[in-house]
Protein backbone atom coordinates (compact mmCIF):
# COMPACT_ATOMS: atom_id res chain seq x y z
CA UNK A 1 0.00 0.00 0.00
CA UNK A 2 2.80 2.35 1.02
CA UNK A 3 4.79 1.35 -2.02
CA UNK A 4 1.85 2.16 -4.33
CA UNK A 5 1.48 5.58 -2.74
CA UNK A 6 5.16 6.31 -3.13
CA UNK A 7 5.04 5.33 -6.82
CA UNK A 8 1.99 7.54 -7.40
CA UNK A 9 3.70 10.47 -5.69
CA UNK A 10 6.83 9.98 -7.77
CA UNK A 11 4.79 9.84 -11.01
CA UNK A 12 2.94 13.03 -10.05
CA UNK A 13 6.19 14.78 -9.19
CA UNK A 14 7.56 13.67 -12.54
CA UNK A 15 4.57 15.05 -14.39
CA UNK A 16 4.85 18.33 -12.48
CA UNK A 17 8.52 18.51 -13.29
CA UNK A 18 7.83 18.06 -17.00
CA UNK A 19 5.21 20.84 -17.13
CA UNK A 20 6.70 23.90 -18.89
CA UNK A 21 6.50 27.39 -17.42
CA UNK A 22 3.26 28.94 -18.52
CA UNK A 23 3.23 32.52 -19.75
CA UNK A 24 -0.13 34.32 -19.63
CA UNK A 25 0.34 36.11 -22.93
CA UNK A 26 -2.89 38.11 -22.80
CA UNK A 27 -2.86 41.87 -23.09
CA UNK A 28 -3.64 43.44 -19.72
CA UNK A 29 -5.44 46.66 -19.01
CA UNK A 30 -3.14 49.33 -20.35
CA UNK A 31 -2.64 52.55 -18.44
CA UNK A 32 -4.16 55.42 -20.35
CA UNK A 33 -3.86 59.16 -19.98
CA UNK A 34 -7.17 60.95 -19.64
CA UNK A 35 -8.11 64.58 -20.08
CA UNK A 36 -8.40 66.01 -16.54
CA UNK A 37 -10.84 68.66 -17.73
CA UNK A 38 -13.54 66.17 -18.68
CA UNK A 39 -15.16 63.09 -17.13
CA UNK A 40 -12.99 59.99 -17.03
CA UNK A 41 -13.68 56.26 -17.06
CA UNK A 42 -14.05 56.10 -13.29
CA UNK A 43 -16.90 58.28 -12.17
CA UNK A 44 -18.68 58.60 -8.88
CA UNK A 45 -20.60 61.19 -6.90
CA UNK A 46 -17.56 62.89 -5.37
CA UNK A 47 -15.53 65.88 -6.50
CA UNK A 48 -13.43 64.88 -9.49
CA UNK A 49 -10.69 66.46 -11.58
CA UNK A 50 -13.10 68.07 -14.05
CA UNK A 51 -14.96 69.69 -11.16
CA UNK A 52 -11.74 71.05 -9.64
CA UNK A 53 -10.70 72.49 -12.99
CA UNK A 54 -14.14 73.94 -13.78
CA UNK A 55 -14.72 75.56 -10.40
CA UNK A 56 -11.25 77.09 -10.03
CA UNK A 57 -11.38 78.37 -13.61
CA UNK A 58 -14.75 80.01 -12.96
CA UNK A 59 -13.54 81.60 -9.70
CA UNK A 60 -10.36 82.88 -11.34
CA UNK A 61 -12.25 84.62 -14.15
CA UNK A 62 -14.77 86.05 -11.70
CA UNK A 63 -12.10 87.49 -9.38
CA UNK A 64 -10.39 89.21 -12.31
CA UNK A 65 -13.70 90.90 -13.15
CA UNK A 66 -14.08 92.27 -9.62
CA UNK A 67 -13.32 95.98 -9.39
CA UNK A 68 -12.14 95.91 -5.75
CA UNK A 69 -9.63 93.17 -6.45
CA UNK A 70 -8.40 93.66 -9.98
CA UNK A 71 -8.78 97.35 -10.86
CA UNK A 72 -6.80 99.07 -8.14
CA UNK A 73 -3.95 101.46 -8.98
CA UNK A 74 -1.79 99.64 -6.43
CA UNK A 75 -2.26 95.89 -6.88
CA UNK A 76 -3.58 94.31 -3.67
CA UNK A 77 -1.64 91.63 -1.83
CA UNK A 78 -3.55 88.40 -1.57
CA UNK A 79 -3.10 85.13 0.28
CA UNK A 80 -4.66 82.07 -1.31
CA UNK A 81 -3.85 78.91 0.61
CA UNK A 82 -5.49 76.01 2.36
CA UNK A 83 -5.46 77.50 5.87
CA UNK A 84 -9.08 78.68 5.88
CA UNK A 85 -10.55 76.30 3.29
CA UNK A 86 -12.63 73.73 5.16
CA UNK A 87 -13.97 70.44 3.90
CA UNK A 88 -17.21 69.73 5.73
CA UNK A 89 -18.61 67.48 3.01
CA UNK A 90 -18.91 63.71 2.92
CA UNK A 91 -16.50 63.66 -0.04
CA UNK A 92 -12.83 63.01 0.45
CA UNK A 93 -11.06 65.93 -1.16
CA UNK A 94 -7.68 67.47 -0.53
CA UNK A 95 -8.64 71.13 -0.52
CA UNK A 96 -5.09 72.03 -1.58
CA UNK A 97 -6.22 70.91 -5.04
CA UNK A 98 -8.66 73.81 -5.08
CA UNK A 99 -6.50 76.52 -3.54
CA UNK A 100 -3.28 75.57 -5.32
CA UNK A 101 -4.86 75.52 -8.76
CA UNK A 102 -6.73 78.74 -8.09
CA UNK A 103 -3.57 80.54 -6.91
CA UNK A 104 -1.40 79.28 -9.75
CA UNK A 105 -3.90 80.04 -12.53
CA UNK A 106 -4.83 83.39 -11.03
CA UNK A 107 -1.20 84.41 -10.63
CA UNK A 108 -0.49 83.52 -14.27
CA UNK A 109 -3.59 85.27 -15.57
CA UNK A 110 -3.43 88.37 -13.34
CA UNK A 111 -0.08 89.37 -14.80
CA UNK A 112 0.68 91.88 -12.04
CA UNK A 113 -2.88 93.03 -11.33
CA UNK A 114 -2.79 91.02 -8.08
CA UNK A 115 0.24 90.27 -5.90
CA UNK A 116 0.31 86.91 -4.13
CA UNK A 117 1.86 86.46 -0.72
CA UNK A 118 3.29 82.98 -0.23
CA UNK A 119 2.37 82.69 3.44
CA UNK A 120 2.61 78.90 3.24
CA UNK A 121 6.30 79.45 2.49
CA UNK A 122 6.77 81.87 5.42
CA UNK A 123 9.05 79.45 7.26
CA UNK A 124 11.33 79.15 4.23
CA UNK A 125 11.57 82.93 3.88
CA UNK A 126 12.23 83.53 7.58
CA UNK A 127 15.08 81.00 7.59
CA UNK A 128 16.81 82.72 4.67
CA UNK A 129 16.27 86.17 6.18
CA UNK A 130 17.82 84.99 9.43
CA UNK A 131 20.88 83.65 7.60
CA UNK A 132 21.26 86.99 5.79
CA UNK A 133 20.87 89.04 8.98
CA UNK A 134 23.40 86.82 10.79
CA UNK A 135 25.91 87.33 8.03
CA UNK A 136 26.09 83.65 7.24
CA UNK A 137 25.14 84.50 3.65
CA UNK A 138 25.24 87.80 1.77
CA UNK A 139 22.22 90.00 1.15
CA UNK A 140 21.28 88.65 -2.29
CA UNK A 141 20.79 90.88 -5.31
CA UNK A 142 17.22 92.10 -5.09
CA UNK A 143 16.62 94.29 -2.02
CA UNK A 144 16.38 94.34 1.75
CA UNK A 145 13.11 95.00 3.53
CA UNK A 146 12.24 95.60 7.16
CA UNK A 147 9.70 92.82 7.11
CA UNK A 148 8.01 90.38 4.77
CA UNK A 149 4.83 91.42 2.94
CA UNK A 150 1.60 91.81 4.84
CA UNK A 151 -1.55 90.87 2.97
CA UNK A 152 -4.68 92.88 2.17
CA UNK A 153 -7.00 89.96 1.46
CA UNK A 154 -7.10 86.25 2.19
CA UNK A 155 -9.20 83.47 0.72
CA UNK A 156 -11.51 81.44 2.90
CA UNK A 157 -14.15 78.93 1.97
CA UNK A 158 -15.98 75.73 2.61
CA UNK A 159 -16.93 72.50 0.85
CA UNK A 160 -20.32 71.23 2.03
CA UNK A 161 -22.52 68.39 0.81
CA UNK A 162 -25.95 66.83 1.10
CA UNK A 163 -26.38 63.10 0.45
CA UNK A 164 -29.43 61.11 -0.57
CA UNK A 165 -29.85 57.43 -1.37
CA UNK A 166 -32.56 55.36 -3.03
CA UNK A 167 -32.47 52.08 -1.12
CA UNK A 168 -34.37 50.21 -3.83
CA UNK A 169 -31.99 50.98 -6.67
CA UNK A 170 -28.92 51.73 -4.54
CA UNK A 171 -28.58 54.98 -6.45
CA UNK A 172 -26.88 57.66 -4.41
CA UNK A 173 -26.88 61.33 -5.11
CA UNK A 174 -24.67 64.03 -3.65
CA UNK A 175 -25.11 67.77 -3.83
CA UNK A 176 -21.94 69.80 -3.36
CA UNK A 177 -21.72 73.45 -2.57
CA UNK A 178 -18.25 74.95 -2.66
CA UNK A 179 -17.92 78.55 -1.50
CA UNK A 180 -14.97 80.86 -1.95
CA UNK A 181 -14.73 84.22 -0.16
CA UNK A 182 -12.12 86.92 -0.13
CA UNK A 183 -11.81 88.60 3.26
CA UNK A 184 -10.39 92.07 3.95
CA UNK A 185 -7.66 91.42 6.54
CA UNK A 186 -8.07 94.82 8.23
CA UNK A 187 -11.81 95.33 8.27
CA UNK A 188 -12.96 91.73 8.17
CA UNK A 189 -15.41 92.47 5.37
CA UNK A 190 -15.96 90.07 2.48
CA UNK A 191 -15.06 91.84 -0.73
CA UNK A 192 -15.74 89.02 -3.18
CA UNK A 193 -17.72 85.77 -3.05
CA UNK A 194 -18.14 82.91 -5.46
CA UNK A 195 -19.86 79.57 -5.21
CA UNK A 196 -19.97 76.43 -7.29
CA UNK A 197 -22.82 73.95 -7.05
CA UNK A 198 -23.28 70.50 -8.52
CA UNK A 199 -25.32 67.40 -7.90
CA UNK A 200 -24.28 63.96 -9.10
CA UNK A 201 -26.06 60.62 -8.98
CA UNK A 202 -24.50 57.18 -9.50
CA UNK A 203 -24.89 53.53 -8.68
CA UNK A 204 -21.23 52.70 -8.94
CA UNK A 205 -19.22 52.24 -5.82
CA UNK A 206 -16.22 54.46 -6.48
CA UNK A 207 -13.55 55.05 -3.83
CA UNK A 208 -11.82 58.43 -3.61
CA UNK A 209 -8.47 58.78 -1.86
CA UNK B 1 -35.11 34.08 -67.06
CA UNK B 2 -33.79 33.16 -63.62
CA UNK B 3 -30.22 33.58 -64.82
CA UNK B 4 -30.93 37.09 -66.19
CA UNK B 5 -32.43 38.17 -62.86
CA UNK B 6 -29.39 36.86 -61.03
CA UNK B 7 -27.06 38.74 -63.36
CA UNK B 8 -29.04 41.97 -62.87
CA UNK B 9 -28.81 41.57 -59.09
CA UNK B 10 -25.04 41.06 -59.29
CA UNK B 11 -24.70 44.19 -61.48
CA UNK B 12 -26.81 46.23 -59.06
CA UNK B 13 -24.78 45.08 -56.08
CA UNK B 14 -21.54 45.96 -57.86
CA UNK B 15 -22.82 49.42 -58.73
CA UNK B 16 -23.96 50.04 -55.16
CA UNK B 17 -20.64 48.95 -53.72
CA UNK B 18 -18.85 51.30 -56.12
CA UNK B 19 -21.04 54.20 -55.03
CA UNK B 20 -20.42 53.36 -51.39
CA UNK B 21 -16.70 53.37 -51.99
CA UNK B 22 -16.80 57.06 -52.88
CA UNK B 23 -17.71 58.01 -49.29
CA UNK B 24 -15.68 57.72 -46.14
CA UNK B 25 -16.91 54.88 -43.95
CA UNK B 26 -19.49 55.93 -41.37
CA UNK B 27 -19.70 59.49 -42.65
CA UNK B 28 -22.46 60.78 -44.85
CA UNK B 29 -21.94 63.53 -47.41
CA UNK B 30 -24.20 65.84 -45.43
CA UNK B 31 -22.21 65.44 -42.23
CA UNK B 32 -18.99 66.00 -44.13
CA UNK B 33 -20.11 69.40 -45.35
CA UNK B 34 -20.82 70.54 -41.78
CA UNK B 35 -17.53 69.16 -40.51
CA UNK B 36 -15.60 71.23 -43.03
CA UNK B 37 -17.45 74.51 -42.47
CA UNK B 38 -15.27 77.44 -41.39
CA UNK B 39 -16.30 78.23 -37.79
CA UNK B 40 -15.37 81.92 -38.01
CA UNK B 41 -15.26 84.35 -35.08
CA UNK B 42 -18.00 85.58 -32.75
CA UNK B 43 -19.90 82.38 -33.46
CA UNK B 44 -21.49 79.43 -31.68
CA UNK B 45 -20.40 75.96 -32.80
CA UNK B 46 -22.32 72.84 -31.86
CA UNK B 47 -19.48 70.38 -31.41
CA UNK B 48 -22.09 67.66 -30.93
CA UNK B 49 -23.94 67.26 -34.24
CA UNK B 50 -26.74 65.47 -32.42
CA UNK B 51 -27.73 68.79 -30.90
CA UNK B 52 -27.86 70.85 -34.05
CA UNK B 53 -27.19 69.60 -37.53
CA UNK B 54 -27.28 71.24 -40.97
CA UNK B 55 -28.03 69.33 -44.16
CA UNK B 56 -26.72 71.03 -47.26
CA UNK B 57 -26.93 68.26 -49.88
CA UNK B 58 -29.89 66.21 -48.75
CA UNK B 59 -32.27 65.17 -51.53
CA UNK B 60 -35.27 64.72 -49.29
CA UNK B 61 -36.37 65.97 -45.87
CA UNK B 62 -35.47 69.09 -43.91
CA UNK B 63 -32.17 70.90 -44.28
CA UNK B 64 -31.78 71.45 -40.55
CA UNK B 65 -32.45 69.14 -37.60
CA UNK B 66 -32.02 70.52 -34.11
CA UNK B 67 -32.67 69.88 -30.47
CA UNK B 68 -30.96 72.96 -29.10
CA UNK B 69 -30.29 76.24 -30.82
CA UNK B 70 -28.69 79.57 -30.08
CA UNK B 71 -31.32 82.21 -29.35
CA UNK B 72 -28.66 84.90 -29.23
CA UNK B 73 -25.08 85.54 -28.24
CA UNK B 74 -22.77 88.48 -27.76
CA UNK B 75 -19.89 90.06 -25.90
CA UNK B 76 -19.76 92.75 -23.23
CA UNK B 77 -17.18 94.13 -20.83
CA UNK B 78 -16.85 93.93 -17.05
CA UNK B 79 -15.90 96.74 -14.62
CA UNK B 80 -12.24 95.75 -14.83
CA UNK B 81 -12.21 95.70 -18.64
CA UNK B 82 -12.23 91.94 -19.13
CA UNK B 83 -14.60 90.56 -21.78
CA UNK B 84 -17.75 88.61 -20.97
CA UNK B 85 -19.52 86.53 -23.60
CA UNK B 86 -23.06 85.29 -23.26
CA UNK B 87 -25.10 82.73 -25.10
CA UNK B 88 -28.79 81.99 -24.73
CA UNK B 89 -29.47 78.35 -25.52
CA UNK B 90 -33.01 77.28 -26.38
CA UNK B 91 -34.19 73.73 -25.84
CA UNK B 92 -36.82 72.81 -28.45
CA UNK B 93 -37.52 69.34 -27.02
CA UNK B 94 -39.67 67.91 -24.23
CA UNK B 95 -36.55 66.63 -22.45
CA UNK B 96 -34.18 68.28 -20.01
CA UNK B 97 -30.65 68.59 -21.31
CA UNK B 98 -27.33 69.13 -19.59
CA UNK B 99 -24.79 70.55 -21.98
CA UNK B 100 -21.21 71.71 -21.70
CA UNK B 101 -19.97 74.94 -23.19
CA UNK B 102 -16.59 76.62 -23.44
CA UNK B 103 -15.27 79.78 -25.03
CA UNK B 104 -12.07 80.29 -26.89
CA UNK B 105 -10.97 83.91 -27.12
CA UNK B 106 -9.06 85.34 -30.08
CA UNK B 107 -7.27 88.62 -30.62
CA UNK B 108 -8.53 90.97 -33.34
CA UNK B 109 -5.94 89.37 -35.61
CA UNK B 110 -7.46 85.95 -35.00
CA UNK B 111 -4.71 84.64 -32.74
CA UNK B 112 -5.85 82.39 -29.88
CA UNK B 113 -5.16 84.25 -26.64
CA UNK B 114 -6.32 84.29 -23.02
CA UNK B 115 -6.58 81.39 -20.54
CA UNK B 116 -7.16 77.85 -21.73
CA UNK B 117 -10.90 77.27 -22.27
CA UNK B 118 -12.61 74.96 -19.79
CA UNK B 119 -15.95 73.17 -20.24
CA UNK B 120 -18.71 74.49 -17.97
CA UNK B 121 -21.90 72.52 -17.38
CA UNK B 122 -25.22 74.14 -18.10
CA UNK B 123 -28.67 72.60 -17.56
CA UNK B 124 -31.21 73.57 -20.22
CA UNK B 125 -34.76 72.66 -19.11
CA UNK B 126 -37.25 71.17 -21.58
CA UNK B 127 -38.95 73.73 -23.84
CA UNK B 128 -37.07 76.47 -22.09
CA UNK B 129 -33.81 78.33 -22.30
CA UNK B 130 -30.66 78.91 -20.28
CA UNK B 131 -27.89 81.47 -20.41
CA UNK B 132 -24.19 80.61 -20.47
CA UNK B 133 -21.66 83.25 -19.52
CA UNK B 134 -17.89 83.22 -19.62
CA UNK B 135 -15.31 85.88 -18.83
CA UNK B 136 -11.87 86.42 -20.27
CA UNK B 137 -8.86 87.07 -18.06
CA UNK B 138 -7.25 89.73 -20.26
CA UNK B 139 -8.43 93.29 -20.82
CA UNK B 140 -7.75 93.63 -24.55
CA UNK B 141 -10.61 93.63 -27.06
CA UNK B 142 -11.30 90.05 -28.11
CA UNK B 143 -13.26 87.89 -30.51
CA UNK B 144 -14.81 84.63 -29.36
CA UNK B 145 -15.98 81.22 -30.42
CA UNK B 146 -18.35 79.29 -28.16
CA UNK B 147 -18.48 75.49 -28.41
CA UNK B 148 -21.46 73.49 -27.13
CA UNK B 149 -21.70 69.74 -26.65
CA UNK B 150 -23.74 67.29 -24.59
CA UNK B 151 -22.44 66.78 -21.06
CA UNK B 152 -20.19 63.75 -20.61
Amino acid sequence: MIRKSLVAAAVLAGIQGCAPVQVDNVAGQATVYEDPTTSGRVQGVGIESQDVVAMTDQMMRDMLANRILAARDVPPRIIIDNEYMRNESSSIINTNLLTDRLRVELNRAANGRLIFVGRHYADMVEKERALKRDGAVDGGTIRKTQATAGADYRLGGRVASLDAMDRNTQTRSRYHQVTFEMVDLELGTIVWSGSYEMRKAAQDNVLYR
Amino acid sequence: MMRTRLMNAVWAMGLLSLMGGCQSPGMSKKELSQRLEEPGFNTVVFADYDLNRNFSEGLFGPDKVLRLSSAGHGIGYTDTGTSEVWLELRNHTDHNYVVEARTRFFSQQGIPVDAKPVWQRLPVPANSSAVYREKSVGTERLQYRIEVRQAR
